[in-house]
């Protein structure tokens, strides 16, 4: 007869899903931040060249 | 302040930050392995913490929308999207770690069982909010669109919740979200409380993340004269 001695092994699937998840939210945090930081280095411009052109006129 | 000197990312993303690697390292060293089903139990802690994240993203959406279609309120309108995108993320690590528990576990990375298939059509509807959003170039009726989508998407919640009492569904039952005492143990139930707890802030800290980024991307729509790609 066989007799299981402790629980299966599953912690492939276990490793696997958490470091997925770790890279998910990271991935979405750094995209997120990387596209926040290109809008407000457009909007600097944008408000420079219309402060020039304020003071121009 | 000016919105381009205020951080993206604020202390609440930090404490989310914090509370996550908390109940990780919780999750991984100092919670026991369940008997029947190995580690691979453990991916439960993440699964639902993500799935009422999601459900929360996207109660967010449907309320905003209400409140958008109400008062034309464009503040309202940037937090519902928010909300999607962030909504979206979670529901993305819910269809993505379901897999993974029920390979070892159904010895099948999916079936065609209601919830998981309800979730499936929630993922989708909110990605074609988005694209929605994406697609009109009309500010106020790519907002009125998109609310209107955004409050039908969200009355799909209680339906994927309720779909293992009104389905012969192969997903189990609620362990915590029902009437009665949760069926698990103490040391289990505090892992999943904090993993909860941080996935909740997580949520909250990045929807105002995303409303940031939002509030900037329209200031430069505006000096831009255009209603763009919101």
């Amino acid at each position: 007869m066989m007799v299981q001695s402790g629980p299966p092994d599953t912690a492939t699937y276990y490793r696997l899903a958490y470091t997925w998840v770790v890279v998910l939210y990271g991935t979405y945090a750094v995209v997120l931040w990387l596209r926040s930081r290109r809008v407000r280095a457009q909007l600097r411009a944008v408000e420079r060249e219309e402060a020039r052109a304020t003071r121009a006129t | 302040m000016s919105s381009t000197k205020r951080p993206l990312f604020d202390w609440l993303f930090v404490v989310a930050v914090l509370s996550l690697i908390a109940a990780y390292v919780r999750a991984v060293f100092f919670t026991p392995i369940e008997a029947l089903q190995g580690a691979a139990q453990k991916i439960y802690y993440v699964h639902v913490s993500a799935a009422i994240s999601a459900y929360l993203a996207l109660g967010i959406v449907a309320l905003m929308s209400i409140v958008y279609l109400w008062l034309h309120d464009e503040r309202a309108d940037r937090l519902a999207e928010s909300a999607g995108e962030v909504g979206l993320l979670f529901l993305t690590v819910v269809l993505t770690t379901g897999p993974l528990w029920g390979k070892p576990i159904w010895g099948a990375w999916w079936t065609w069982d209601a919830r998981l298939t309800l979730t499936l059509f929630l993922w989708f509807l909110t990605a074609g909010y988005l694209v929605l959003r994406g697609a009109v170039d009309d500010a106020a009726m790519r907002s009125r669109y998109s609310a209107v989508l955004g409050v039908l998407a969200a009355l799909l919640i209680p339906f994927i919740h309720l779909s293992v009492y009104l389905f012969n569904t192969l997903h189990p039952m609620p362990i915590l979200l029902k009437p009665s005492k949760p069926s698990m143990p103490s040391d289990m139930l505090i892992t999943f409380f904090s993993m909860w707890g941080a996935c909740t802030l997580l949520c909250i800290s990045l929807i105002g993340a995303r409303y940031r980024y939002g509030v900037d991307r329209d200031a430069l729509r505006a000096l831009e004269g255009n209603g763009g790609d919101r």
